[in-house]
């Protein structure tokens, strides 16, 4: 089965106690833009000894808000990193592990059924949490990254609204719809620079699914809840640090956080960034469009 | 604050990005990035960083950003030590000789 994920081709094979259920993968089926980066692999029963050869060098929690408590490793060798998943609650699975090797253009996924659950398991490919931390390696292999970030396009112009979760990503994302305009996505992006332009694309998502989406960026904002509507341009590293904060970024070595950080600039540089303070009504819309 | 000390950035602990007049800084914890806890400095401060190369005493320093900058040197001199005094505590630097 292939996936593509904005340039990324990613090819996998169940082995035969496996069931594919895709899900919210399931329409990640046709390349939006040309692939430029191939991964295959196999999902199967994850072998002892795995991460035998591998340095733990990353730990993280699952959010309060998402009902699947999970912690999450990353684990790197030599060529590989694995991202491991261990579940506290999961109906099936007591672990999953992504392992991708860039160089080899290798990713298998494994899992590690509970006693309970009965051959052969069915499991969505890009099943939540693993996709969400792979999609974030991914993005990076890419050449891009992930934001938390509702996207529309309207009129051919993208625009990208980010802030912390609850300040209005997806309320912005509904009153752009209920105008007319497209919704990329109204909580996760993928940033990708295509010929020198930069570009946003939706990811397959916790709970449902979407076609795939592409659309230029061209304005960003960053959201903030106001009594009335203030749209203030601003510049600098401390307009492009404000947008790194919401984006996805677990980095666990330096040669990753400095192309990180040189592709958030090279994207903040040459895209206006505004401050927006705004109330939820159609009114901001209108001034977005006017500006 | 003793202007003959010789301090050096920390670059195994930060990534380190000029941009324009401005400079980031993004911590590393154990190779992993910190991006909660993100530095940004204005040029003089950058230019400050910049000069701490681990054999400039921060006289040498100071004489230079004299230079530079057309500032008073009391203003100037307060500026650096306050400075390097804050880069000091927050880990940016530390002392060479």
């Amino acid at each position: 089965m292939d996936f593509y994920f904005a340039n990324i081709r990613f090819s996998i094979i169940p082995s035969a106690n496996i069931n594919f259920v895709s899900f919210t993968s399931k329409k990640f089926i046709k390349p939006l833009t040309p692939t430029t980066h191939a991964f295959e692999g196999e999902m199967t029963l994850m072998p002892k000894k795995l991460l035998e050869n591998f340095q733990w060098v990353f730990t993280g929690k699952s959010f309060d808000e998402i009902k699947l408590p999970y912690e999450w490793r990353i684990h790197q060798s030599d060529d590989s990193v694995a991202i491991e998943v261990i579940f506290e609650e999961h109906l099936l699975l007591k672990r999953s592990v992504a392992l991708v090797s860039q160089s080899q253009g290798i990713l298998n996924i494994y899992l590690e059924p509970k006693t309970s659950a009965i051959s052969p398991i069915a499991v969505d490919p890009m099943e939540h949490p693993l996709s969400s931390l792979l999609l974030n390696i991914l993005a990076h292999f890419s050449g891009g990254f992930l934001v938390h970030a509702s996207g529309v396009v309207d009129r051919d112009k993208g625009y990208l609204f980010t802030a912390v979760s609850g300040t209005g990503k997806s309320t912005m994302a509904g009153l752009w719809q209920e105008s007319g305009a497209t919704i990329i996505n109204d909580d996760r992006l993928w940033l990708l620079p295509v010929n020198r332009k930069w570009y946003m694309f939706n990811t397959p998502m916790v709970w449902y699914a979407e076609e795939p989406r592409m659309a230029p960026l061209d304005k960003i904002y960053l959201l903030r809840q106001s009594p009335d509507n203030q749209i203030r341009q601003i510049s600098g590293v401390n307009a492009s640090m404000r947008f790194m904060s919401n984006c996805i970024q677990h980095f666990y070595n330096k040669e990753m956080t400095t192309s990180h950080l040189n592709r958030v600039l090279a994207l903040t540089e040459n895209t206006p960034i505004y401050d927006l303070g705004f109330k939820p009504d159609q009114e901001v819309v209108d001034l977005i469009r006017n500006g | 604050m003793n202007l003959n000390l010789v301090y050096k950035v920390k670059t195994e602990s930060f990534v380190i990005r000029r941009v324009m007049d401005e400079m980031v800084l993004v911590p590393l914890v154990n190779n992993v990035a910190d991006m909660t806890s993100v530095i940004t400095l204005n040029d003089t401060a950058a230019s400050i960083i910049e000069k701490l190369d681990g054999k400039s005493t921060l006289n040498e320093i100071f004489l230079k950003l004299l230079d530079t900058y057309n500032v008073k040197k009391e203003l100037l001199e307060r500026d650096m030590i306050t400075f390097v005094a804050d880069a000091l505590k927050k880990g940016i630097i530390k002392l060479v000789a």
